[in-house]
């Protein structure tokens, strides 16, 4: 009796010790022995009690809570990384507000500091410098101020378009450690489900279950996991039977009755939606990244964890903010070159003095014109003050004295007239985003401001600048302020949800991870006190050993 | 409930972590004088304003544009006043004409009459930093052209600008011309300073002078009957247009009242959506700021105390 009593209080502080050992693992469910009263031994007296005995070792685990705390868990990850991903998003758009700068003076105030330059800031100033430019349309300051606020505008449209581009690259690149991360974890489940089977059939698997729910709840910081022990048709040694596990993730069994079943992969498309290889998994900008399971193309659909934050930030945050602001962008190139094709530069050339024959109506040949200002291309219109139109048939070089072309009009050239170019674009409509006409970019004077020849007719400028208050078909009938301005706001709403469902996620896994600690969590002074009363019972068994020593001994000299 | 050895810690991290964030949060505010300033921490709001901020800079713009249409009325009112006392003095002049008035003396008064002209020439070729400005949208070449006689003097005035003005746009949807064409007989628009549907300034004084010149009495039977009159009817002409500088001066500054106004009504609205209330912000801080020290306080005195002491 007092043997098993001492083996008992001594494996009661080997176990206490263990949970001390594991206070501050948080994966770690403190365990304790579990006992009974022996059986006791007959006497002529009646069963005399026969000490202490071991049944087992109690894990202090809850199976329904473990599987909630998996689940939770896997959605705080989805919404923490989505967050992260949106701010990211939200710094790559570049739209602040800041007070501070919205005059004259706080603007030079805040210069190189700080300020306020989003994309409609930079939308309205482009269209404010038509305004300016309307005032006084001669002048090659404001041209060149309409220059300047395009510049700035194609820029601010550019960057953000190629910042959220790398954004996305980068969202792709990240899937390939993700997939490897889940199919080791898959691996490493599967073998320490085993090791559990094992280990039970043989008593109690309770620091390997640790070990498992370690895993398996990294696992779900990645994707969704629904798991269980299922018993099999094997009985193990106490004639129970074992338990094996079954994993699913994202609605697919990845591990079946102990079995691995099943993996990831991932499947790269290119721009135009083709499946392509890529070498060393490098992926190029443009590919689209899709996570998958190997064997079972149908019903594999993520619901949780990063990996899904991440298919999800891409394809219906980024992509949805990036496509609007193309779209808008596509809109003004469209709808500025739709107008200012119409308009007229400033008198940018003028005939030759040493023009020696008279060009009449349908004259075809070359032109004697003083050096050209700017690039002539194939096509263009030059609108000569006497109202005859001279359509170019060569390109000329800037620097040039001749321009081949076709004169028709109802007046004949003569030295000294002066021309304007017309049916030229502003944005560029050849190049990706938005670009401004080379030739325009480099001579203001060539920018149609006005509509007829006149310099100082603002016509033009007057059209270009009102079309800001235009409600755009393509646009869902808004401005293209109101366009932008929506874009921005409503990518802000999303990241605003994101962080509120994140909070109200963050409580409910606090909550749960609480209920936890306080069920499995290792205490400093209970298991102290507990090492106290072993240690007591440990000594006063000894104790009764050193008694009945004693007792035996008196026994044996009472014979002698 | 049973507390733990790593209840403790874990929740007081929490509440440390939520304490600093809203810290740093009262203190940007505090900073900055903004509730806030990404599109995420209010997205209503942050549309609201963007818009009115973006009708701000537009109203701004239609300020200065006011301001430059002011300049540019101006110089032209400056112009304008010129030609009026020109018109003042040639009309004094072909009064004086009559009868008794010796061959030198008419010699005189067209000697005077051939300056003005000269003068009017000058005025209407006036040109500054916004180009010819009575050549109306042919600003970049001069408004009249002339032709002289033998003895250099002129003896024709035509005009080479536009009789389309530049108009320019004050309010949305709201446009003015403060400019008027050197020369206008149609129908349309602003009538012409110099030239009208009623004859011709120039035409009027070359003849006054050239008439003078011969100095017969059936010329100055026509001056003091024909030339008078015409004179009188540029002097309406002139007066005409001052008279317009003064209701598009008006007009001018109404529109620019209204504009300011908007803008200080559209400020006042991102104000009460943006700025932040800096007595409740200090406040605030200082509550936080009070609980993140009691946080840290009784956390660290929770976690000192062990039965280990004891043992």
């Amino acid at each position: 009796m007092a043997r098993t009593s001492l083996q008992m209080n001594q494996r009661a502080i080997e176990l206490a010790g263990h949970n001390l050992a594991n206070v501050s693992n948080p994966a770690y469910s403190r365990q304790r022995l579990k006992i009974q009263t022996a059986t006791g031994v007959p006497t002529e007296d009646g069963l005399q009690g026969g000490g202490v005995e071991i049944t087992g070792i109690e894990h202090f685990r809850d199976y329904l809570l473990d599987r909630q705390v998996a689940n939770e868990q896997s959605v705080l990850a989805y919404l923490d990384q989505k967050k992260k991903i949106l701010h990211y998003t939200q710094s790559a758009i570049g739209q602040e507000l800041d007070r501070a700068s919205s005059s004259a003076e706080g603007n030079a105030a805040s210069q190189g500091v700080s300020g306020q330059m989003g994309l409609g800031d930079n939308l309205t100033d482009f269209f404010n410098s038509l305004q300016a430019l309307s005032t006084n349309p001669n002048s090659q300051a404001y041209r060149q101020v309409v220059i300047f606020k395009a510049q700035n505008l194609s820029e601010k449209f550019n960057r953000v378009d190629f910042r959220l581009g790398e954004l996305v690259h980068d969202l792709n690149g990240e899937f390939e450690s993700m997939v490897d991360e889940v199919n080791n974890s898959i691996i490493g489940l599967e073998k320490m489900a085993g090791l559990i089977s094992n280990a039970e059939a043989l008593g109690n698997a309770n620091d390997v279950r640790d070990r498992f729910h370690k895993r398996l709840e990294d696992l779900c910081q990645l994707v969704d996991v629904q798991f269980e022990f299922e018993p099999v048709n094997e009985l193990n040694s106490d004639n129970k039977a074992v338990e094996k596990l079954t994993l699913s993730i994202g609605g697919v069994n990845v591990i079946k009755k102990g079995e691995l079943v099943e993996k990831l992969k991932l499947s790269v498309f290119d721009e135009n939606g083709q499946k392509v290889e890529r070498e060393n998994n490098v992926l190029k900008r443009g590919d689209t990244v899709f996570v998958e399971a190997i064997n079972s193309v149908e019903g594999f659909q993520l619901r949780s964890g990063r990996i899904k934050a991440a298919i999800d930030a891409r394809d219906l945050t980024i992509n949805g903010f990036k496509s609007s602001i193309d779209h808008i962008a596509q809109t003004i190139k469209t709808r500025i070159n739709e107008e200012y094709v119409q308009g007229t530069s400033l008198p940018v050339i003028q005939i030759s003095d040493v023009l020696t024959e008279a060009w009449v109506a349908g004259s075809s040949g070359t032109l004697s014109v003083q050096e050209l200002a700017a690039d002539l291309k194939e096509g263009d219109q030059i609108l000569f003050s006497n109202g005859g139109t001279f359509t170019v048939s060569e390109d000329a070089a800037m620097g040039s004295s001749g321009i081949n072309g076709t004169y028709q009009g109802t007046t004949p050239l003569t030295a000294g007239l002066t021309a304007t170019i017309q049916g030229m674009e502003f944005f560029d409509t050849t190049a990706d985003g938005l670009k401004i006409n080379e030739r325009v970019e480099s001579n203001p004077g060539l920018f149609n401001a006005s509509v007829g020849g006149d310099a100082g007719n603002n016509d033009m400028a007057l059209r270009l600048a009102r079309i800001t208050d235009e409600r755009q078909e393509t646009l869902s009938g808004q401005t293209f302020n109101e366009s932008v301005n929506q874009a921005i706001a409503g990518f802000g709403q999303e990241l605003f949800n994101v962080e509120t469902q994140a909070v109200d996620q963050k409580a409910v896994a606090r909550m749960l991870e609480e209920q936890r600690i306080s069920l499995g969590g290792v205490s400093i002074d209970e298991e102290m006190s507990n090492l106290l009363v072993f240690q007591r019972a440990f000594q006063a068994n000894a104790k009764l050993i050193s008694v009945l020593d004693e007792m035996l001994a008196e026994a044996i000299n009472i014979v002698r | 409930m049973r507390v733990t050895s790593n209840s403790f810690p874990t929740a007081l991290q929490y509440q440390l972590e939520s304490l600093a964030t809203k810290q740093a949060r009262l203190q940007s505010q505090a900073a900055t004088g903004q509730r806030f300033s990404a599109p995420s921490e209010d997205p209503r709001a942050t549309r609201k304003v963007l818009e009115l901020q973006q009708e701000t800079r537009r109203l701004s713009q239609y300020n200065e544009n006011i301001d430059l249409s002011s300049e540019k009325l101006n110089s032209v009112y400056g112009a304008i006043q010129a030609v009026k006392k020109v018109s003042d003095r040639a009309g004094e002049l072909a009064t004086m004409v009559d009868d008794m008035k010796s061959r030198d003396q008419l010699a005189a008064y067209r000697q005077e009459i051939n300056q003005l002209i000269e003068q009017t020439v000058q005025i209407a070729n006036t040109n500054n930093q916004f180009g010819y400005i009575f050549s109306g949208t042919k600003s970049n070449a001069e408004a009249y052209g002339i032709t002289r006689n033998e003895n250099g003097e002129i003896s024709e005035v035509e005009y080479q600008g536009s009789t389309d003005t530049l108009g320019i746009e004050i309010a949305k949807g709201s446009q003015i011309s403060v400019e008027m064409a050197g020369s206008n007989t149609t129908e349309s628009g602003t009538q012409g300073l110099f030239e009208t549907r009623e004859g011709s300034f120039f035409s009027n004084l070359i003849e006054l002078r050239d008439r003078l010149d011969s100095g017969t009495r059936e010329d100055v039977a026509y001056i003091r009957e024909t030339v008078t009159t015409n004179l009188m009817k540029d002097e309406s002409n002139v007066i005409y247009h001052i008279s317009r500088v003064g209701a598009l001066e008006a007009r001018l500054e109404t529109a620019k009242t209204l504009g300011t106004r908007r803008i200080t009504a559209a400020n006042e609205f991102v104000s009460k959506e943006v700025d932040a209330d800096l007595a409740k912000t200090l406040v605030k801080l200082n509550e936080i700021q009070t609980a993140y020290l009691a946080a840290l306080k009784s956390g660290s005195t929770i976690m000192n105390q062990s039965l280990l002491d004891y043992v």
